[in-house]
């Protein structure tokens, strides 16, 4: 069996004690974010530090999205994202996460 | 806890194609730009989410263990905690405690609700551990665990602890933070040392104005160089007598969510002023500066404000006190109960550094209410048990609304209170269903 370089062994072993149940999940795999265009993008930027369920439960406008990168940037050192990929985050909240959603 | 078949699936999944397996798991996806980073902070908090299942387990934290590391986070268990807690997130560890679980005067180890701002801490052992006491003092102390045993007079208090955004669910529009509905409260018995007697051993500074407190839990990111969370109050509230350095919970070791080995106990105000893990208390001369002091967090503004109100940054002012409130530990929510007949009614009150001096209850939504009974604190700053009977005349959907009124004639709203950016003290009466059969 081949083992991901990112996991320890003791995670590794771990891992054969691991239900089927995420697995069950293929069709979504970047739940609790909807799946949509971008999520892998927001996934991966937004979901790193912490779950997605850190926030997938906010409604709110570009504006306030915008700004929270910003927060994430100056309160807990989120890294630089370029104009493209920001462009790309933010339409996805504001599509999947914004006011009207639901 | 799980069948060869699906101990096969996941190996599987994770042969063919690692990294969707990794996302999969882990909600997460090793971003190519940032895999370096993330393998520090995701092999944290994969520590973090498999805790105690893991044989051989001594090298990883303590923390969650998934009886299904599913999507669903009500198949997360948390280990040493009871499974009828409502996770709310799995990274940060965040859980609060059912009202009906709540009902103990005492609250035990494994009921007792989760915050956590970072990454679940690998336990560090009682020998490794000491406090840095610096700042505005005569004498900078460390003070090992052999010396917070033997040199200092220890107390053993009922103490209410409650999150700052405890009731954060009810605001509209939501306010970003976890969606606490009433039970980010707790009230065990903490055994400590009086953080004035260490202040005083150390000789506090005419400047001593407040204090800057840290934890050795990791931050999110895994960066080292980055507290999760380092708040603090002013010197009054310190040296008041019931803020403890606290080293046993129920006569136990704290557990790894709650702290260990060492916390601070501020009873009262927002949780996170109590410090878990503690490992240094900065005396500062001024109001602290660290990472959930400033911003937003743990700010309300100066004037009520109208629901969804961007309040600039200069009209918000750090919480201090918690505000009046109670829940109903008994009967649950949605229990049947016989019409005619009397039903016991009870819970616990609160209300931050003050107290409570009447309880009610009301049966008819509000129209009418009665007193109940209340018990005084064991201790100040514990919460107050109240009781009372109350009878559903005919069969039919009733609720069940309790109010609690503080030592200044202050009492629970019936409606959720002002909205605030960041949903703090929210302590509408609580009210459960019963159906009259
Ligand atoms: C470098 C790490 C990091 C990254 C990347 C990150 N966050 Fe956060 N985020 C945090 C931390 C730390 C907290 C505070 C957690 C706590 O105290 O529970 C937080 C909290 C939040 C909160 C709640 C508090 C607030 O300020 O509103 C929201 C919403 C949020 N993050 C959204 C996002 C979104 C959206 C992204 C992607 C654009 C993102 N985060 C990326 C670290 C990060």
């Amino acid at each position: 069996m081949r083992i991901p370089i990112l996991i320890s062994r003791a995670a590794a072993a771990a891992l054969l004690t691991l239900p089927l149940a995420a697995a069950a999940e293929e069709d979504n795999p970047y739940a609790p974010l909807p799946p949509a265009e971008g999520v892998e993008t927001v996934a991966s930027h937004c979901a790193a530090c912490h779950s997605a369920r850190t926030f997938v439960h906010m409604r709110q406008g570009r504006d306030w999205w915008d700004d929270t990168i910003d927060r994430m940037k100056r309160d807990h050192g989120m890294w630089d994202i370029d104009t493209e990929t920001r462009e790309e985050v933010l339409d996805y909240l504001e599509a999947n996460l914004g006011p009207e959603t639901d | 806890m799980t069948g060869k078949r699906m101990e096969r699936g996941l190996c599987e999944l994770y042969d063919e194609d690692p990294e969707r397996a990794d996302a999969l798991v882990f909600g997460r996806r090793s971003g190519t730009s940032r895999r370096g980073f993330l393998q520090g902070a995701g092999l944290a908090s994969m520590g973090a989410v498999l805790g105690a299942s893991i044989p051989f387990n001594e090298n990883m934290p303590a923390g969650l263990i998934p009886s299904a590391l599913a999507d669903d986070l009500e198949d997360f268990e948390i280990e040493g905690k009871h499974p009828g807690l409502t996770v709310l997130n799995d990274r940060p560890v965040n859980a609060e405690t059912p009202p009906h679980l709540l009902d103990d005067d005492v609250t035990p180890n494994d009921i007792h609700f989760i915050r956590n701002n970072g990454a679940m801490p690998q336990p560090m052992a009682k020998e490794e551990w000491s406090l840095t006491i610096d700042g505005e003092v005569e004498e900078e102390l460390e003070l090992s665990w052999d010396q917070l045993m033997n040199d200092f007079e220890h107390v053993t208090l009922k103490l209410q602890l409650e999150c700052g955004g405890n009731g954060r669910a009810g605001f509209n529009p939501s306010p970003s933070g976890n969606q606490w509905t009433v039970g980010a409260i707790g009230n065990s018995e903490w055994t400590g040392v009086r953080l004035k007697d260490i202040l005083e051993r150390a000789g506090l500074r005419p400047s001593a104005t407040y204090t800057g407190h840290y934890g050795y839990d990791p931050h999110l990111s895994g960066d080292a160089d980055r507290e999760a969370i380092s708040r603090g109050g002013p010197i009054d509230k310190m040296m008041d007598p019931h803020t403890i350095v606290a080293f046993a919970m129920n006569g136990e070791d704290i557990p790894i969510a709650n702290g260990y080995p060492v916390r601070l106990i501020a009873p009262g105000w927002a949780g996170s002023v109590s410090q878990k893990w503690l490992t240094r208390i900065w005396v500062r001369d001024r109001e602290h500066d660290g990472p959930g002091m400033t911003g937003l967090s743990y700010r309300v503004p100066r004037y009520p404000v109208a629901p969804g109100t961007e309040v600039p940054h200069e009209d918000m002012m750090v919480m201090s006190s918690m505000i009046v409130k109670s829940i109903i530990s008994h009967p649950e929510a949605g229990t049947e109960v016989e019409a005619g007949r009397p039903v016991e009614v009870r819970g616990q009150a609160w209300a931050g550094d003050d107290h409570v001096t009447a309880m009610e209850v009301s049966l008819d939504f509000g129209v009418t209410w009665q007193q109940a009974e209340l018990s005084d604190p064991p201790n100040r700053y514990s919460w107050q048990r109240w009781r009372a009977e109350v009878t559903p005349p005919m069969q039919g959907y009733y609720e069940i609304w309790a109010r609690a009124t503080d030592g200044n004639g202050r009492q629970q709203p019936m409606v959720v209170p002002g909205w605030n950016p960041r949903g703090y003290l929210n302590n509408v009466c609580h009210r459960i269903d019963v159906m009259a059969v």
